[in-house]
């Protein structure tokens, strides 16, 4: 790769993909680890490479595999100044036109990344009851494509339909383990790609 | 003032090691003759590799516990939890048990019940007057069956109405 995937950056003909329109559609989503050794040693997704911050269990970024694929798990990006201050993390919106990250300016290639998918049936509309308070803990996959990559994806965890971040530290604790848990024994590193679906444009184009 | 008089306790992993030894092939080898004899049939020296084998899991478990609590979290969250943790772990015939620290400060200990599995991950907290907040995820055909929070004693019984 000696340039940014072109295919990952939005178009002016893109709009949002709605979840709850491609429900019936096996799609996979893809997390990026820091590196390929993640299983512990039952084979499960080890919580360390769950995620390396707290906050970024409550808004879970994942990729819509399909036209973001394994090729592009490898891109890193830096941790310069000028990345930091750009705005390819910023949410895309308005059809706005998006500037191509440049090869060891903003990012690098990094093969020693890897990955896990997760079925989109498995976080789309799924809820966990707790035994005794009866609070409902509900995950969503919700599209979030950013200046850089149209195809990223969030997948957001709910407390009786309220946003988790506006909840008691309790309960947020208690989503915590409940995401930190379906992650867990959902994620697998390999999976066999052609019982899933790319999405079709029809989905995200005007 | 008259001193209390100690009494002897055994440290939670030989309370996992007898609590296995009397689980073995469904009777108190303990109190087995021939487990003691000076032969040492096959079978003793099976249950002895056995035995072994659990006393070596259980220093191992003892130490992953320690040492992500000394290292995330203090010396008092480990006295708060490890005889909650022991007599959980001893209460139950579990396998496969991992012991993980989270991102989110918090230790996680999962394993097997036959196809059930947990997840027992548990937070530092000063609030209550026991120091953690613990909560229990029940896993059972790929799909979490009970969440519950509460102290670790209380949890543990989740697990015998599963």
């Amino acid at each position: 790769m000696t340039r940014y995937p072109l295919n990952l950056l939005p178009k002016e003909s893109f709009k949002n993909i709605q979840f709850d329109h491609v429900a019936e559609i096996r799609l996979l989503l893809v997390r990026v680890t820091s590196n390929k050794n993640i299983l512990d040693e039952n084979g499960q997704i080890h919580s360390e490479h769950i995620c390396i911050q707290t906050d970024h269990l409550k808004d879970y970024s994942t990729n819509l595999f399909g036209v973001y694929n394994e090729e592009h798990v490898a891109i890193e990006w830096l941790k310069t100044d000028n990345v930091k201050s750009s705005d390819f993390f910023d949410i895309w919106e308005n059809r706005s036109i998006c500037q191509e990250p440049i090869l060891n300016v903003h990012f690098c290639i990094n093969q020693e990344q890897g990955l896990f998918f997760l079925k989109t049936s498995d976080f789309h509309n799924k809820e966990v009851k707790h035994t005794t308070s009866q609070d409902i803990f509900s995950s969503k996959v919700i599209h979030t494509p950013t200046k850089s990559n149209f195809w990223h994806c969030s997948i957001r965890w709910y407390i009786n339909g309220v946003d988790s971040v506006e909840k008691t530290k309790s309960q947020r604790r208690s989503i915590h383990t409940i995401a930190r848990t379906m992650i867990s024994i959902k994620g697998k590193t390999e999976i066999n790609i052609s019982d899933y679906s790319v999405l079709s444009p029809e989905y995200y184009t005007l | 003032m008259i001193a209390e008089v100690p009494t002897y306790q055994p440290t939670p992993p030989a309370q996992y090691f007898l609590a296995e030894i009397q689980n073995t092939q469904g009777k108190n080898l303990m109190y087995n003759s021939a487990f003691w004899g000076n032969n040492y049939p096959d079978d003793n020296v099976f249950i002895i590799r056995q035995a072994n084998e659990t006393i070596r899991k259980n220093i191992r478990l003892e130490k992953d516990i320690t040492e992500i609590s000394y290292r995330l979290f203090s010396e008092q969250f480990y006295e708060n939890i490890k005889q909650e943790i022991f007599n959980f772990l001893n209460k139950h015939s579990f396998t496969k048990i991992v012991v993980e620290p989270t991102m989110d400060d918090s230790l996680l200990i999962k394993g097997f019940q036959g196809n059930i599995q947990f997840f027992l991950e548990i937070f530092p907290e000063q609030s209550n007057n026991w120091g953690y907040e613990a909560f229990i995820n029940i896993v059972e055909n790929g799909e979490i069956v009970l969440h519950q929070s509460g102290r670790i004693r209380q949890l543990s019984e989740y697990l015998n109405v599963k």
